[in-house]
């Protein structure tokens, strides 16, 4: 069985979003159930018990709220940089794979010639945002180029194309003009969405 | 449908148990913390009379769910200058009576209310990972104190 945050050939951003929703969903469990102690109708004295050591006993509502909202906050957060590292082994994967395969098409081609470049310069060494995020905004996403902020709107591209079920607002950096579905992207976007296949 | 709509709420009610009655509940609440005020009273009985420590109890208002808003009295403690206040927090907490912060210029500290005893309360020592408490006394008294007060220089 793979592991999140583990290291693997084939990176998934489906099994991340699984398992934030999953945790996710762990976090408002334990808050309802927490919070029903306290609803009316209750004893909340002698109610149903709150486990004796609990970090939560003495807390009113509104700070038991307030402290799962932060959980909630601090898995969105590290899920955001999950789902950043996959999308960049996605990346990189893809840009090898066009890179050594010598395919004809338009981003393979910007793809070699960043890499010649990038050989020329550090070796081996290909950095994510001169080289693979470079060749991409050398060309085209949604028939539209982008101005700027264009390395967080590609991710967030990307994101948006995998998870169109995302929460809004999750990706601060979402382009508005590529919320689309994965059909309605170039073979920039879309070709994430290949390598996951 | 319309049989188990009316099962639903007939077992939602059932669930409720009994009504509270939240009027007692805050009459309670507020006499509990009179008392507390007046065991702090006793605990700082000497350096009140030594007016190495001011005492002076002022009015505020509580917020809470079902209870609504009521006048309940905050104690204010000055101590060379600094000011230190036990507010009450409410009576509607998880797992206690009530609950009182102790609340300084550096830190606030909680006191709970025993939910079994409501004379006892309690001071809570730590909350995570796990909830670490001692009795409310004069060595309590004073580690709550000095954790919510500037340090000494």
């Amino acid at each position: 069985m793979t592991h999140s945050f583990e290291p693997r050939e084939d990176p998934d951003i489906d099994s991340v979003w699984r398992w934030f929703e999953f945790q996710l969903g762990l976090i408002r469990e334990e808050q309802g159930r927490i919070l029903q102690i306290l609803a009316a109708g209750r004893d909340i004295g002698v109610g149903p018990p709150v486990a004796p050591g609990s970090p939560f006993i003495g807390l009113a509502p509104r700070e038991v709220e307030a402290f799962f909202d932060e959980q909630a906050g601090y898995l969105e957060l590290l899920t955001m940089f999950e789902l950043l590292a996959t999308i960049e082994a996605i990346l990189r994967i893809e840009f090898k794979a066009r890179v050594r395969e010598r395919r004809k098409d338009d981003l393979s081609r910007r793809f070699r010639e960043a890499h010649r470049e990038a050989h020329k310069l550090r070796g081996d060494k290909i950095r994510l945002d001169d080289d693979i995020l470079g060749a991409l905004k050398r060309g085209r996403c949604g028939g539209r180029r982008l101005s700027r902020n264009v390395e967080p709107a590609r991710l967030a591209c990307a994101w948006q194309a995998l998870a169109p079920e995302a929460w809004p607002g999750l990706y601060a950096g979402r382009c508005t003009a590529h919320r689309a579905r994965i059909d309605r992207f170039d073979s920039t976007v879309a070709m994430v969405g290949r390598t996951r296949a | 449908m319309g049989d188990q709509l009316t099962e639903f709420l007939r077992k939602k009610e059932q669930a409720a148990g009994p009504p509270i009655d939240w009027q007692t509940k805050r009459e309670s609440f507020v006499r509990s913390v009179e008392d507390l005020y007046a065991l702090v009273k006793s605990m700082l009985r000497e350096s009140i009379a030594s007016k190495a420590v001011t005492v002076r109890t002022f009015e505020m208002e509580v917020t809470e769910d079902y209870i609504g808003t009521y006048a309940i009295p905050g104690l204010e403690l000055t101590i060379g200058g600094e000011r230190v206040e036990l507010r009450p927090k409410g009576a509607l907490v998880l797992g206690a009576a009530g609950r009182v912060d102790i609340r300084g210029g550096r830190d606030t500290v909680t006191l709970i209310q025993n939910a079994n005893d409501e004379r006892e309360w309690t001071i809570v020592l730590q909350r995570v990972p796990h909830l670490r408490t001692a009795p409310f006394d004069r060595e309590s008294l004073k580690y709550a104190l000095e954790r919510v007060m500037l340090p000494l220089p």
